[in-house]
């Protein structure tokens, strides 16, 4: 129940949900099947990420886990983040996701994953 | 005595969850399974290939099946080509046509194909692509704001320059039937061709090719308690002379005419429960309960996408305002009860309802008014858990 109030609270009331005008990575992205759509804004400085935020749409596990990810990434190193997956996010959000909602909830991070480190 | 047991109920799960998807798959029936299960039992051979009494028992089977397709939809057996899956069926029409309009239409004039707003994927991308590699103008039919085709503009689409006019049966999002035969009335006037995706409507209607006077009707057996991995794609012999089959190899010289779109190994098993699953399908969903559905989600002030009652199947879609589709898709299947959300693979008309998305209920006939109010239920309370901060 507790993982489940996380979820809803992080989905309804998103941390960090703001565009950032000091971000020198700003991407988007989309999941086809549904229309959860990002766009992230990333510092990245030393090969750090400094500081994340997003806007956009979707549903609760995407908001969660990227609301989630922008408590948690800021400070991490570019090389480690590079190299998170599913299992990450489900340690994040303390829960298992089902297969049909991976791309929900890993959309974020493979937004960022596209761009850091380029 | 004891009571029959209901012929889809041979899955522990459909006892005890309420299956609400049918339009993405229905159960198969259990007379279905012991047609395929008797089949494999009396040993097989590959048909079409040998003399021996295997051979010659999946030959017959074939044959059979065929028939018994052929019935189902009203048209001649010769008329009939197994196919995995409608999504075969609808790649082998895009990729394998062959421009019949060569001496027509004037060589400085642009030709068109015609689609739908309520096409699926897998008509929609095919069709895209070829149009996109051959230089043809691809036109969609809008739909109106009550769901239905607007025919009005669809007589405008359609002209001199029109190959082939391609639209669902039924809508997998919204659930609104099509109307088929004023749409093959328009393509013929102009001597286009009509090919007719009938996934969702073969559970759901009588089917007569005749009828809807279409050129190409497409389906899976999955979708109407036959096993998944067959399919049936129907063409008409003026289509046959514009056709290329999509694949290349053993068989397709055979005797059967159908055997030009049917190279490698036929899935016979998967045939003779197709064939079944013709012979059983005779009962569809109670419309009655889809009213119920209907008046149930409207009171709840949720937003509904169906069609007037004359053009609506056993598809629901609708939104909670604020609440993610696959969240209460999610929560629903918490709850043992199965439902669909999304895009639905058919995106150009899930958008136009939802730009997240919507939530759809599809029904047959073993669905009765307990598994709406269980729905109901469960969805109330789902609802309850977001809109509750």
């Amino acid at each position: 129940m507790e993982n489940i109030l996380m979820l809803k609270e992080h989905s309804l009331r998103p941390r960090n949900f703001c565009e950032d005008a000091n971000a020198n990575i700003v991407h988007s992205g989309r999941n086809p099947m549904c229309g959860d759509a990002l766009t992230i804004y990333a510092r990245v400085e030393d090969g750090v990420v400094a500081h994340l935020s997003f806007t956009g749409v979707g549903c609760a596990v995407c908001m969660a886990s990227m609301s989630r990810l922008t408590e948690i990434i800021p400070g991490c190193r570019v090389n480690d983040v590079r190299g998170w997956g599913v299992a990450n996010i489900e340690d994040i959000l303390g829960m298992t996701i089902t297969p049909l909602r991976v791309p929900c909830a890993v959309l974020g991070l493979r937004i960022l994953q596209e761009k850091i480190g380029e | 005595m004891t009571p029959a047991k209901p012929s889809l109920k041979h899955s522990l799960y459909y006892d005890f969850m309420i299956y609400l998807d049918f339009a993405a798959t229905a159960p198969i029936d259990t007379r279905v399974l012991d047609v395929m299960v008797a089949f494999e039992r009396g040993g097989r051979g590959n048909p079409a290939r040998g003399l021996h009494a295997l051979a010659t028992r999946s030959d017959q089977a074939v044959a059979a099946s065929r028939e018994m397709v052929a019935r189902f939809l009203d048209v001649r057996a010769d008329e009939v080509v197994f196919v995995k899956s409608a999504t075969e069926a609808a790649n082998l029409l895009a990729c394998g046509y062959q421009d019949h309009k060569t001496d027509e239409v004037s060589a400085t004039a642009r030709k068109n194909i015609v689609l739908t707003a309520f096409d699926h994927h897998a008509t929609l991308l095919p069709w895209t692509a070829r149009a996109e590699r051959e230089g043809w103008e691809l036109r969609i039919i809008p739909t109106k704001d009550d769901w239905t085709l607007d025919l009005e503009v669809a007589r405008q689409l359609i002209d001199q320059n029109t190959l082939l006019v391609s639209a669902p049966h039924i809508s997998n999002v919204t659930g609104t039937i099509l109307p088929i035969r004023a749409l093959a009335d328009l393509a013929h006037g102009v001597g286009a061709f009509c090919f007719v995706d009938g996934a969702q409507s073969v559970s759901n209607l009588p089917i007569s090719c005749a009828e809807l006077g279409c050129d190409a009707f497409f389906f899976s057996g999955h979708k109407m308690y036959g096993p998944m991995g067959i399919g049936v794609l129907m063409i008409r012999s003026a289509v046959r002379s514009h056709l290329r089959p999509l694949l290349l190899g053993g068989g397709m010289f055979a005797q059967h005419p159908s055997g030009l779109y049917e190279a490698g190994t036929l899935n016979v098993t998967g045939i003779v429960g197709l064939a079944e699953a013709c012979r059983v399908v005779k009962k569809y969903y109670d419309p009655d309960l889809i009213v119920l559905l209907v008046q149930e989600l409207l009171s709840r002030q949720l937003e509904i996408f169906v069609p007037p009652v004359e053009v609506r199947s056993s598809i629901v879609s609708f939104a909670v305002p604020g609440v993610h589709a696959h969240d209460i898709a999610q929560g629903l299947a918490e709850n043992d009860i199965a439902v669909r959300a999304g895009y639905h693979c058919a995106e150009p008309v899930a958008r136009q309802c939802r730009v997240d998305g919507t939530v759809r209920v599809s029904m047959s006939h073993t669905t009765a008014s307990s598994h709406i109010r269980g729905f109901l239920s469960a969805l109330d309370a789902v609802i309850a858990l977001w809109k509750t901060s």
